[in-house]
């Protein structure tokens, strides 16, 4: 492993600090509201009044671009946050309870993850009211399988080490053992499973946007946009198109250029062996 | 052999009954009436006499254990009730999705083994130069393009500019006149698994590469065209294969967003709509026949591992 990064690493690096300073500053930068239709101004192709142009109801791009990437890294971050808190414990006790506790548990997330993602999300979608916290939960709820399997099995391959077996022996409670010795050791593999993690949600909140069943449609996000122009694009309005896709492919890479050198830096080593982790993250 | 069959057997029931349970749960939580799923439309016209009665013939006022078998029996009897939306038997709604849905996964799974096979290898043997570079950034874009955006991108290229592939419906005839409506959505399916086929060929070729059996037969000197096509592809060859099960789930969800765009009249369009359109009946039997489509084709996925490679047959799946 050589110190000096990789230039697309450093590329990616700047990117997503780039992305998260404009998003941040949104309001500033957007001269128009995102959500201000004007009738005299539709589909305008880029110019110096309206950046990106405007799309079929005369809505500033620029703007709702900026907005847009706000709510997709909020939803990204937020839904991987809940699906690494939920997998984590859930793999953590089913690893630490072993048995047929863990029999059970595990064949739980089979049976979850035999259901392709994108139809578990829309069957859940059903349940709940369209909006930003249903999106996470839904999202959270249909990830949060591949880091249980994980972390289960580095539970399982930690618990049989020499430190535990003495931690027992002095008394230690399981809820001592797994806080303070054997998640904090998982470390590594919940930091990889963080950052695919966020880029899985982020594609997942765009995919359902896209669908028309994720955020609210006059609400700027990545994929509402795309819906947006998936009928004017025909017409020639190359720009309500081009913008989000490529911010949200960008996103997406620089994303997947993190994780893989984290995990190299990190020397994540059974995230490569059980390519089971990491493959159920494409689901597109 | 045939134990390691049976405990895969076993342990593919077991999913699928757990599976079963969560859907039939979820059936459970829904807004509105199990007996409307049944009768669809015509269970407006009844009579509340009649609405009683159709409760206690469903089973609906028993624990819900027992209603889980009740409707358990039936599903496996395959009487998945009517459409709500068009009244048609659930069975010939789903019935008529499937060629097309099969059509456009194996297309694509053809795509997918013709684009990573060769880039997989190659990266895999010539690690860290030039050309592993190219390969690894290009499959890294190809796992980075949001599907629905690259449809988009190439339906206004191949289509509208060039007048080459049509963007919608499916060709009337054989196969041979479906060729070129599948085209396009099938390679959009593929690229968004392809990068991640080629990591996995290069990162087992890399392994392989490196094992001691290798170096003893470049010691016997074995030509080195030998030694690769003999010996590291088909080692390496197995993982790359059974990723193929493992993936299917992924490719199902992929066919949502790829046959909504194309108005293709697959399965996952069928989701789709059926979800939109509150039609609960065919969705759920779409979840249960895409689920029981993933186990069963992991678990043949499994068998014809064990049967290529022994020493699976000692290791079921994980630790035990």
């Amino acid at each position: 492993m050589n110190r000096t990064l990789a230039w697309e690493v450093k590329l990616a690096f700047f990117y997503m600090a780039g992305l998260i300073l404009l998003t941040a500053a949104a309001p500033v930068l957007s001269v128009y509201d995102p959500q201000a239709v004007d009738m005299n101004h539709v589909l305008e192709p880029p110019s110096r009044t309206h950046l990106l142009g405007t799309d079929e109801l005369g809505r500033d791009s620029w703007s709702r671009l900026l907005h847009g990437g706000r709510v997709s890294l909020l939803a990204g971050t937020a839904a991987m946050i809940v699906s690494v808190i939920a997998g984590t414990l859930y793999g953590a006790v089913s690893g630490f309870a072993g048995g047929v506790i863990d029999r059970l548990l595990m064949r739980i997330v089979d049976a979850l993850l035999s259901i392709p993602g994108l139809i578990l999300m829309i069957g859940l979608q059903l349940l709940v009211k369209p909006g930003m916290l249903s999106i996470i939960f839904v999202i959270s709820f249909t990830s949060w399988m591949v880091a249980a399997r994980l972390i289960r099995t580095e539970i399982i391959m930690l618990k049989k080490e020499v430190f535990i077996q003495a931690s027992t022996v002095l008394g230690a409670s399981a809820f001592h053992l797994l806080f303070r010795h054997l998640l904090p050791r998982c470390w590594p593999t919940i930091a990889v499973l963080s950052v695919s993690g966020i880029s899985h949600a982020i594609l997942a909140e765009a995919t359902l946007s896209f669908l028309g069943i994720g955020i609210p449609p006059h609400e700027p996000s990545w994929g509402n946009m795309l819906m947006g122009a998936q009928g004017f694009l025909l017409g020639g309005a190359w720009w309500l198109a081009v913008f989000p896709g490529v911010s949200l492919m960008l996103t997406i890479l620089s994303i997947l250029f993190i994780g893989d050198w984290l995990q190299d830096r990190l020397k994540v080593p059974h995230l490569r062996k059980e390519s089971a982790g990491w493959k159920r993250f494409v689901w597109k | 052999m045939i134990l390691f069959v049976l405990k895969r057997f076993y342990e593919a029931c077991l999913v699928l009954f757990i599976g079963s349970i969560c859907c039939f749960l979820f059936i459970r939580m829904l807004p509105g009436d199990p007996a409307v799923a049944v009768y669809g439309g015509e269970y407006q016209k009844l009579s509340e006499a009649e609405r009683i009665r159709i409760s206690e013939n469903l089973g609906l006022n028993e624990p819900l254990p027992a209603q889980y078998m009740q409707w358990l029996s039936r599903a496996v009897q395959g009487e998945w009730g009517t459409s709500s939306s068009t009244g048609e038997d659930v069975r010939e709604v789903i019935g008529r999705t499937l060629q097309p849905t099969f059509l456009l996964l194996i297309v694509s799974q053809l795509l997918i083994f013709l684009f990573s096979f060769l880039p997989g290898i190659i990266s895999g043997l010539r690690r860290r130069s030039s050309v592993d570079y190219v390969i690894t950034v290009v499959s890294f874009l190809f796992m980075s393009i949001p599907s629905f955006w690259l449809a988009l991108l190439l339906m206004l290229f191949f289509s509208v500019s060039l007048g080459l592939l049509p963007t919608s419906g499916t060709g009337t005839g054989g196969i041979t006149a479906q060729l070129p409506y599948v085209v396009m959505p099938a390679f959009i399916l593929a690229v968004s698994h392809i990068g991640y086929y080629i990591r996995l060929l290069r990162n087992h070729v890399m392994a392989v590469k490196e094992q001691p059996f290798i170096t003893a037969l470049r010691a016997r000197g074995i030509s080195e065209r030998v030694i690769l096509w003999r010996h590291i592809v088909p080692n390496a060859f197995m993982p790359y294969f059974s990723y193929a099960g493992a993936s299917l789930a992924s490719a199902l969800a992929g066919t949502v967003v790829v046959e909504t765009i194309f108005s293709w009249p697959g399965l996952g369009r069928l989701t789709l709509d059926s979800a939109l359109d509150h039609d609960y009946s065919v969705l759920m039997a779409a979840i249960l026949l895409s689920m029981t489509a993933v186990i069963t084709v992991n678990f043949i996925i499994d068998v014809i591992g064990a049967a290529m490679n022994p020493r699976l047959r000692s290791q079921i799946r994980g630790a035990k």
